[in-house]
């Protein structure tokens, strides 16, 4: 330590610094422990957080951005869009999104998906704010259920959520009509629900739609309500005038469903849930009734079917449960016989069913059902008969009754329509007739009527013969009195004509005397003026007679 | 090897920075002391004190923070409801993507490169001066003073976080929301301008000047 350098600076001895103990342990090391412990706090709080992974497929990605687009429920968001990807076949958008934290208990079968664009349909106008914002993926969480992870995706928002209180109905039509998915449905005019899906039902030949009413109003429907479709307009022209009838104006466009509980014989439970109702094509037949559930039987007819045409009615004792279908002639080869197929249908809600009903959507549980019933009806001696229905026009109508004296037979449950056994037509007919007439005579009291008439033609045999002889005696005797008497009639007549023609000759020359001036005039009235001078002399002669009598044999005594 | 010209440590001296007194240290103090001086009392020291410790130490919280600081978003924009979260490389993206490449570059540098090629430095000159290397001194050196140097305009994106979420306060037009990556982001600039602080350059040096073993 005896450094040049420092002697030539340091020119007095420098003082020895301070030495003192120091802390081993060194604060700055804090800074990167704590460093640490946020890091792994981050770290922890991140992996905690993680929610699961879910896939979800969609026909299109519209609108959809890996990274950006949220999965939103009730507008709070519930996750993100991870990545969007196609599968294998190129079908389908799969859309893989990560959730939040304690999404899992949302996340059943029954969870649905969709997602929320700007929307614009007849009815209503959603989705507005994703114009601004980009669409996301709405949830509708379901919480019982298996838990799911892989979902399809709605193509279009459901109608109802599963949070909405209310009850669903499925309804039977025949055709769809103008019904949507969204389609309002309206008591007394009232939205109070609408319809949420329709599908071909199983038999292929009705459409079921399924309705979904809000609660409270859910209590209207009891289990005999009857619905129509309010769609539309419903114009009648009648001696009252033109009547419109229609729910509202947004069901004109989007078609509606209505309904209403008649006042009938049957109390009015409340309806089950998910209970099966028809569906009517408009107000006025929900009084008439419109069926949709038919079934079809076969009838053979030996006899002559003229007058039987397709639609004819098919009656039960006069009520009408269904009609003709179709008629055919067929030729059965084998046994060289022609028969008359007759395809009839029976509209089966046309009954109303007590005791049991059967389960309309079970399909086979309905077939076993209506196959028992038919063998029992039949078994009581149920056929099928041709009957008269307009004397007028000879139209035929085909009417099942019961004929217990019928010889049993049995249904013929063949491959493609059962067969209902007949029972002759014309035959039974004039048989029923004629035992009528038979019935009428033998009531009549014919031996009675035979004495009254064997004394009755007696008498009248007697009756002739004096008649005979009566005519005979007239044609002999009086006859020639007659004919002379006649003739000297004709010779009267002719004096009589004679005479007739004098008196005219006599009357003209009368009336030239009688005219005024004439000679015969002046002395008529001389002569008169004379006879009653005359008269007058005779009328006292006659006084005094009458005062003197005794003047004609004494003379007048003076 | 030519002789290096004197310097203060090498005579044992050692100046007080509070008082500016010059003083004589033991030549060769145990650990466990502390120097004083013997006039104001301030704590003395030859070189920064514990300047590899505490570089150490910086440097690696700053490389903790870095993680979050990329990862997590450092702001959330809202814009007619539509929001979006962006991290530091999203927001270089977007900006690459619509075509601001200048743009694009310059926040990639300021906010990822920079930051990372301090800490990367820092970690070499560290190693380099506890290995005792004697490559390129003046050079080390001179990369040291511009991670001092470049160090503080990393803090450019704080601030343009901090302005706009100032600014743009338009309610459903559009809010500008600050994320914690921003606060990790911060913190890994400020750890490393101390980190960058703390690390003393002499140290480079001084193993020039201790013989060759």
């Amino acid at each position: 330590m005896s450094e040049p350098y420092l002697e030539k600076t340091a020119t007095e001895p420098l003082p020895e610094v301070v030495l003192e103990q120091r802390s081993r342990f060194s604060l700055v090391w804090l800074i990167p422990l704590v460093a640490l412990a946020i890091g792994a706090w981050l770290a922890y709080k991140t992996y905690s957080e993680q929610g699961p992974t879910i896939t979800i497929t969609f026909n299109t990605a519209e609108g959809l951005e890996a990274g950006k687009t949220k999965l939103k429920y009730k507008n709070v968001e519930f996750g993100q869009v991870d990545h969007i990807t196609l599968n294998e076949d190129l079908s389908q958008v799969i859309v893989t999104a990560k959730l939040v934290k304690g999404a899992e208990r949302y996340l059943t079968d029954k969870t649905r998906f969709w997602v929320e664009r700007a929307r614009v349909s007849a009815g209503q106008v959603s989705g507005l704010s994703t114009l601004f914002a980009g669409a996301y993926i709405a949830i509708d969480p379901v919480t019982e259920g298996q838990r799911a992870y892989a979902f399809k995706g709605l193509e279009t928002p459901p109608p109802i959520t599963a949070d909405t209180p209310g009850s669903r109905f499925t309804l039977r039509a025949a055709e769809l009509g103008s019904l949507d998915i969204g389609s309002p449905v309206y008591f007394r005019a009232i939205k109070v629900g609408q319809v949420t899906n329709y599908r071909l039902a199983n038999n292929g030949q009705d459409v079921e739609i399924k309705i979904f009413i809000n609660a409270p109003h859910d209590q209207l429907v009891r289990a005999d309500t009857r619905f129509w479709n309010a769609s539309g307009l419903d114009v009648t022209l009648d001696a009252s005038g033109v009547k419109i009838d229609t729910a509202s104006v947004v069901s004109l466009m989007i078609g509606g469903v209505a309904f209403e509980t008649p006042v009938s014989l049957e109390t009015g439970q409340p309806a089950e849930p998910s209970a099966v109702f028809q569906l009517y094509p408009n107000r006025q037949s929900i009084k008439e009734g419109s069926y949709v559930r038919k079934s079809y039987w076969l009838l053979h007819f030996t006899s002559s079917v003229r007058g039987l045409t397709v639609g004819a009615p098919v009656e039960y004792r006069g009520i009408r449960i269904g009609q003709v279908i179709d008629i055919k002639l067929e030729l059965d080869l084998n046994e060289v016989i022609a028969r008359i197929p007759v395809l009839i249908e029976i509209e089966s809600d046309r009954l109303q069913w007590i005791g049991k009903t059967p389960d309309y959507d079970n399909e086979r549980e309905f077939k076993k059902f209506q196959k028992h019933l038919w063998n029992q009806l039949v078994a009581k001696g149920l056929r099928a008969q041709l009957k008269t229905g307009n004397l007028l026009t000879g139209a035929l109508i085909v009417d099942l009754d019961v004929y217990p004296d019928a010889p049993s037979q049995t249904i013929r449950w063949g491959k493609s329509y059962p067969e209902l056994p007949t029972v002759p037509t014309s035959l039974e007919e004039i048989r029923n007739v004629l035992t009528r007439i038979l019935e009428k005579l033998q009531r009549l009291p014919l031996e009675e009527i035979g004495e009254d008439l064997r004394k009755s033609l007696a008498s009248l045999r007697q009756t002739a013969a004096e008649t005979e002889k009566l005519t005979r005696t007239l044609n002999t005797s009086t006859l020639p009195e007659v004919t002379a008497t006649l003739n000297r009639l004709q010779k009267t007549l002719a004096a009589a004509e004679k005479s007739l023609q004098a008196g005219e000759k006599t009357l003209i020359t009368a009336e030239e005397a009688l005219a005024k001036d004439s000679p015969l005039q002046r002395e008529t009235q001389r002569t008169l003026k004379e006879l009653s001078a005359a008269a007058r002399s005779f009328r006292l002669l006659m006084d005094y007679l009458e005062r003197h009598p005794e003047a004609l044999i004494q003379g007048k005594t003076r | 090897m030519k002789p290096w010209p004197p310097s203060a440590a090498r005579q044992s001296l050692i100046s007080c920075l509070s008082c500016e007194l010059l003083s004589k240290a033991p030549v060769n103090l145990d650990d466990h002391l502390r120097m004083r001086c013997p006039r104001c009392g301030a704590t003395l020291h030859a070189r920064k004190p514990n300047s590899l410790a505490r570089t150490w130490a910086l440097v690696i919280a700053a490389f903790i923070f870095y993680i979050p600081a990329n990862v997590l978003p450092i702001m959330t924009v809202t814009s007619l409801g539509k929001t979006q979260s962006d991290t530091i490389m999203s927001g270089v993206a977007y900006l690459l993507l619509h075509g601001m490449w200048p743009l694009a570059l310059l926040i990639f540098f300021a906010s990822v490169v920079v930051p990372l090629l301090k800490l990367v430095i820092l970690v070499y000159l560290l190693i380099s001066v506890q290995l005792r290397s004697r490559w390129r001194p003046r050079d080390r050196t001179r990369l040291y003073r511009i991670t001092e140097a470049v160090g503080r305009w990393s803090m450019v994106d704080i601030y343009v976080v901090t302005i706009l979420v100032a600014l743009v306060h338009l309610g459903n037009l559009a809010t500008i929301r600050a994320e914690v990556g921003a606060v990790f982001f911060g913190a890994v600039v400020v750890i490393t301008i101390f980190a960058a602080l703390t690390f003393d350059p002499r140290l480079i040096w001084d193993r020039l000047e201790q013989p060759h073993e």
